[in-house]
């Protein structure tokens, strides 16, 4: 059975992902992972995390995979036997002085991180045999080099939706140059995003209609997941541990909803492409399946000068009912707005917003501050945790 | 220290140096790319040590002719292999070539326990970060038995892509008349060369990386390496100036640098990154 695998930047999202159809959550630690400006998870947060999931039956990983420096050596072992304790599903790490010392001195499950990017049977036959139970690949795979890789017998983990480095995993120190940030340490200030002028070996500027960039299009194997599935890959992973619970529990469910779909009757699977429509909506940048099929070309490239549309769609949760839908605010949402609601089974309910109570049980016309719960004068009833986004008017 | 020489081309100009490292033609990125055939000529009339990098990330339909070359490789009198995928260290071991490998994962080799354990898994030696500080070279130096190789001049590269960054603009916005291979990208003023040649694309340094100041410090690493990429002049007097620095010579040679090259620096050898923002 295929492991649907989400990130969580912390508890929330956590809990978000699990209901919204992940069977497993990655997150980082309180130290050496690698996006050490994300709010990331304390002890008491992963024990919390890691009880919620394990009452679910799902699985919680946590990332180790910074690149250490001679000072962050010694924080290693004691860090590694905390997590021990606390019973985490596995480790995610990149650096093989780590690998060894959790091998050696615990009993973690240890899962090589893409950091080391990982691209062939013989490394990967390196690590299956010094102790490594999963390997996540390198996002520059193709699809052959998958199939390959598959026969050495080892989990395999691959990315199917998020951002893509533009370099090499761990060949990139861009960010470390230019702003002093070191990437393979957390602090990646994503360098790669940037506007450069591009000039001739006489620095002579190259003009073109947008500026220089080594900005890559989002990820997106929504269509290949059915040949994913019957590769064998035992894991998908979705990028994204800095992103908001909207987007996590939209890629989720779309996601849920495509990989269930298929395995329940693979003969009559027909791929959606309203859902596809839903997941880029939810992204706001292009994506692209990359390197799955070969392509390596300009159409994997994202020349906008760095302009992305800003995602307000998301706008409330709902908290419950009680005479109405409690809703708690994420974004501004006004009377006569038409919503959908978004169940974790990715179910679409869709309600055009009449009659708003603030908590003193007044009415009001918009509902502007961020957390405010609110009360919608309506008897339809949704799931908790069900997500409410302003309806897309195609024009 | 001996001094190892990454060519820009012709080796001629390069007599004086210890050794040179030649990229092999496919499998290389931040060297001067050798066919095979070319790399046995030089072995053939060469007396300098001769290594080769074989550095790139290996893709998974590389590997039978990486095997090839590596068993070849292990039956000539090379001084060691360059390498940054785990790949070599496992191919190695199967067939028992027996080859001197040298862990060059120009970002991942920052601190000694990680070296170390490639030298307990087959490797030789280490061609140490050049993005970490002089205080942190020097303890991996101290605490690392290998073979210790660190730049001491030349432009450090900073980005490898399997995409073609350069190619793929040109062809976005059909722009025909540029050539993709060298060309720069600018930022506030700063400009860093930019290479997209078969494997991929890479990024340099805009400043050329020169550590005659540290190199009596460096007693414990056995090669200092230049890299003469994008530096196509005065390459015997710069190899000769830190095969023969001391502290009486120094300031002169420095000078003789400084009005050759406006853009030397120490680049990250004080400069200590950060990865938590405040």
């Amino acid at each position: 059975m295929v492991e649907l695998l989400a990130p969580a930047g912390d508890l929330e999202r956590l809990k978000v992902a699990f209901l919204y159809g992940a069977d497993a959550c990655y997150v980082g630690g309180p130290i050496l992972g690698l996006r050490a400006n994300a709010k990331n998870f304390t002890f008491e947060d992963l024990k919390e995390g890691l009880k919620f999931a394990h009452n679910l039956g799902k699985k919680v990983y946590v990332t180790v995979n910074i690149v250490l420096h001679n000072k962050e050596t010694d924080k290693v072992l004691d860090y590694l036997k905390e997590l021990e304790k606390l019973g985490v599903d596995a480790i995610i790490v990149s650096d093989p002085f780590i690998i060894d010392m959790a091998l050696k001195h615990t009993n973690l499950v240890v899962h090589l991180s893409t950091q080391q990017s990982c691209l062939n049977r013989k490394t990967v036959k390196f690590y299956k045999e010094h102790g490594v139970s999963r390997i996540v690949l390198a996002r520059e795979c193709s699809k052959e080099d998958i199939e390959d890789i598959l026969k050495e017998g080892i989990e395999i983990e691959t990315f199917i939706h998020g951002a893509m480095c533009a370099g090499y995993s761990g060949r990139c120190c861009l960010s470390n140059l230019l702003t002093e940030r070191d990437s393979n340490r957390g602090g990646c200030a994503q360098i790669c995003r940037w506007d450069f002028d591009l000039l001739d070996k006489d620095k002579n500027l190259i003009a073109a209609e947008k500026p220089f960039t080594f900005c890559a299009k989002d990820l997106s194997m929504l269509k290949n997941i059915p040949t994913m599935i019957d590769m064998g890959i035992t894991s998908f992973k979705i990028e994204g541990r800095m992103r908001s619970a909207y987007y996590i529990a939209t890629v989720t469910s779309i996601y849920r909803k495509v990989i269930d779909s298929y395995l329940s009757d693979k003969e009559n699977y027909k791929y959606d492409e309203k859902l596809e429509k839903d997941l880029f909506r939810c992204a706001n940048r292009d994506s692209y399946p990359q390197f799955f099929n070969g392509n390596n070309d300009y159409l994997c490239s994202y020349y906008n000068g760095r302009v992305e549309n800003s995602n307000q769609d998301f706008v409330g949760v709902v908290k419950g009912y009680d005479n109405g839908l409690i809703i708690e605010q994420r974004n501004y949402f006004k009377k006569g707005d038409i919503v959908e609601f978004v169940e974790p089974t990715y179910n679409i309910i869709e309600y055009q917003i009449g009659d708003i109570y603030n908590s003193n049980n007044e009415l009001i016309d918009v509902v502007r501050h961020p957390l405010e719960v609110v009360k919608l004068g309506t008897d339809i009833h949704v799931k908790e945790n069900s997500l409410m986004r302003l309806k897309k008017i195609d024009k | 220290m001996k001094i190892a020489v990454i060519p820009s081309g012709d080796i001629n100009k390069y007599k004086n140096a210890d050794a040179l490292i030649l990229g092999l033609k496919g499998f290389c990125i931040n060297t001067y790319a050798y066919s095979f055939e070319e790399i046995v000529d030089i072995l053939n009339i060469s007396t300098q040590e001769i290594f080769i990098a074989i550095n790139k990330n290996i893709h998974n339909n590389e590997i039978p002719l990486l095997e090839e070359y590596l068993q070849k490789f292990s039956k000539m009198k090379i001084a060691g292999i360059f390498y940054a995928d785990v790949a070599l260290i496992e191919i190695n071991k199967e067939h028992n070539l027996n080859l001197n490998l040298i862990w060059s994962q120009e970002h991942l080799t920052c601190n000694y326990h990680t070296i170390n354990y490639w030298l307990n898994e087959g490797a030789k030696g280490v061609f140490i970060s050049n993005d970490i500080t002089k205080r942190e070279i020097l303890e991996i130096a101290s605490n690392v038995n290998g073979t210790k190789f660190v730049q001491v001049f030349g432009y450090i590269p900073i980005y490898v892509s399997r995409r073609h960054a350069v190619d793929n603009y040109l062809k976005a916005f059909a722009i025909k008349d540029k050539d993709k291979y060298f060309n720069y990208i600018s930022k506030e003023e700063k400009d860093y060369p930019i290479v997209d040649d078969e494997n991929g694309t890479y990024v340099y340094s805009n400043n050329i990386l020169c550590s005659l100041n540290e190199i009596e410090e460096y007693n414990n690493i056995d090669y200092g390496i230049i890299s003469f990429f994008n530096i196509n002049h005065d390459e015997e007097k710069i190899i000769d100036i830190f095969k023969t620095v001391t502290n009486k010579n120094k300031e002169e040679y420095m000078d003789f640098i400084k009005d050759k090259y406006s853009n030397i620096d120490t680049i990250f050898l004080y400069t200590e990154t950060i990865y938590k923002v405040k």
